[in-house]
């Protein structure tokens, strides 16, 4: 007992002695702090000020009293959710709509803070995307994964993947179009440019031009971008059904020959030295493109080239989408520049497929081996969904004729030229008055 | 604005056509300075698949004739064994 008592004196001394002694060296103005800090407002207050803090009643009562902060953003969870549905249960490019619909609903809570300076989904945008690293990291993984054995063995099926890209300038003047005569949308050049992109089927080139040349417009254009992309089998059957009739359709091509690997590894330093000289400004694309292809094919470095055609793409694939996710915010989603770029979107998609079919055709005319015109539209990149589509269609056809192979000639030719067609935007800049 | 863009088409098709262009061009000619090498790679791989096509083929066929002696033996030994 007496023990205890002790105890209990001297840790009361021990207390007060400590406080006394912040206290003094604290000053008066901490003084009020600290009361501050151990003190609570009346429990009617303190009700008052929970409720307020909770998101149902910053969703009802939006501090800036616009819209698009309270109703709009419960759109903007809503569009998010619809995005996860379509990742997990309809399987549309699950690996980057999951990721982005997730980023949608976090960027959507109100009051957490996450896309304001301090927030994490800020600084991923800030560091990945607005900098252009995580689109282009993304690209030296799809080059890890390319193999241009196809092309390289029919080189002028490249000329295809050159004609998809007016899918890309079409659509540019779509933009342009519209603005011209739908009020309430108001597009300039950059912005028609970015919106173009979306033609070129090509995820990390749509976000890397968008992000360079229109950050505000970056969500809805990769939302579209993707979605599209995932609907590749649905959109191009038709156009390639109108514009081929059923014998050519069953134009079988003559087999592709061996290509050595010296000839594989030759290439990308060719199609970098070509950019070097052409277009520098495709550089950062076509550059990083090409070094994931060179380690993919020199044999030399197979961690590298496993690495970043597995884990590092898989990484910033998450933070890419989390990213572009945060973009979706009410006040730019839900405007009709948005269904503005939906519908040029899917425009740019089938004058894309088109252009391939139409040129393959055309070639058909000057040259004794002939093209099946179905591979033609699978230069508008979307690597491998469009081959596939071609393949689907020639068996549906003749069930022996199998166009894979050959359809990824223009496929991969298609990834090239919408990188070379995002460096000729990205030179816009430059060719301003 | 629209005139804009058409300028653009055109100079943005013909630099990605001349860009293809060029690419096919040099892959030609990449394809006559690296053909021989590709073609003995080519003749040296269908070589190493042919033997191992053989080597395949005569395991299968040795099993066999391994399977067949030991049921000979098996059977001989069965059939002495019933005369002891």
């Amino acid at each position: 007992m007496i023990q205890n008592k002790k105890f209990a004196i001297g840790f009361a001394i021990v207390v007060s002695v400590s406080i006394i002694s912040a206290m003094a060296l604290a000053g008066t103005p901490s003084s009020g702090e600290a009361a501050s800090r151990n003190e609570l407002a009346p429990m009617g207050t303190m009700i008052a000020e929970f409720v307020k803090s909770t998101g149902l009643f910053a969703y009802l009562f939006p501090v800036s009293d616009k819209w698009t902060e309270g109703v709009g953003r419960m759109l903007m969870v809503g569009i998010g959710l619809l995005m996860l549905y379509l990742a997990i249960g309809k399987r549309f490019e699950p690996l980057l709509l999951l990721p982005m619909g997730f980023g949608c609903i976090l960027a959507n809570i109100p009051l957490s803070g996450i896309t304001e300076p301090g927030g994490i989904i800020y600084y991923i945008y800030e560091i990945g995307i607005k900098t252009g690293v995580f689109p282009l990291l993304v690209f030296m993984g799809v080059g890890a994964m390319t193999d241009f054995g196809p092309m390289i063995a029919n080189p002028k099926t490249a000329l295809l993947g050159a004609a998809a890209q007016f899918g890309i300038f079409s659509t540019l003047i779509g933009a342009l179009v519209l603005t011209e005569i739908v009020p309430g949308i108001n597009f300039d050049l950059f912005d028609a440019a970015s919106i173009g992109i979306i033609g070129g089927a090509d995820g990390p080139t749509a976000i890397f031009l968008a992000s360079q040349l229109s950050p505000d417009l970056l969500g809805a254009i990769a939302v579209a971008a993707y979605s599209y992309m995932a609907l590749v089998p649905i959109i191009q059957p038709p156009i390639m059904r109108a514009l081929t009739s059923s014998d050519e359709r069953k134009i079988r091509m003559t087999q592709l020959r061996y290509v050595g690997k010296v000839e594989k590894i030759v290439f990308p330093l060719i199609a970098l030295g070509l950019c070097m000289f052409l277009l520098p400004s495709a550089a950062p694309l076509i550059g990083f493109f090409m070094f994931g292809n060179l380690m993919r094919e020199c044999g030399v470095v197979d961690r590298l080239s496993k690495t970043t055609q597995n884990s590092l793409i898989n990484i910033v694939t998450i933070f890419l989408g989390l990213g572009v996710g945060s973009r979706l915010s009410a006040e730019k989603f839900l405007s009709l520049e948005t269904l503005g770029i939906l519908f040029l979107g899917v425009i740019a998609f089938c004058i894309g497929t088109a252009s391939g079919i139409l040129m393959a055709k055309l070639m058909n005319q000057f040259s004794n081996n002939k093209i099946n015109p179905l591979i033609g539209s699978a230069g508008v990149s979307a690597v491998p969904m469009a081959a596939r589509v071609s393949q689907k269609m020639g068996i549906e056809e003749d069930p022996e004729n199998m166009l894979l192979m050959f359809a990824m000639g223009p496929n991969v030719a298609g990834v090239i030229g919408s990188a070379v067609t995002a460096g000729v935007l990205l030179t816009l800049k430059n060719l301003m008055v | 604005m629209i005139v804009a863009g058409l300028k653009l088409t055109l100079l943005g098709m013909t630099v990605v056509f001349l860009f293809l262009l060029v690419l096919t061009l040099l892959i030609k000619i990449s394809f006559r300075f690296l053909s021989a090498g590709s073609a003995r790679e080519l003749a040296e791989m269908e070589a190493t698949e042919l033997n191992k096509k053989k080597r395949s083929f005569f395991r299968a066929e040795d099993d066999v004739l391994v399977a067949v002696i030991s049921a000979a033996i098996a059977a001989h030994r069965a059939r002495t064994r019933i005369v002891r």
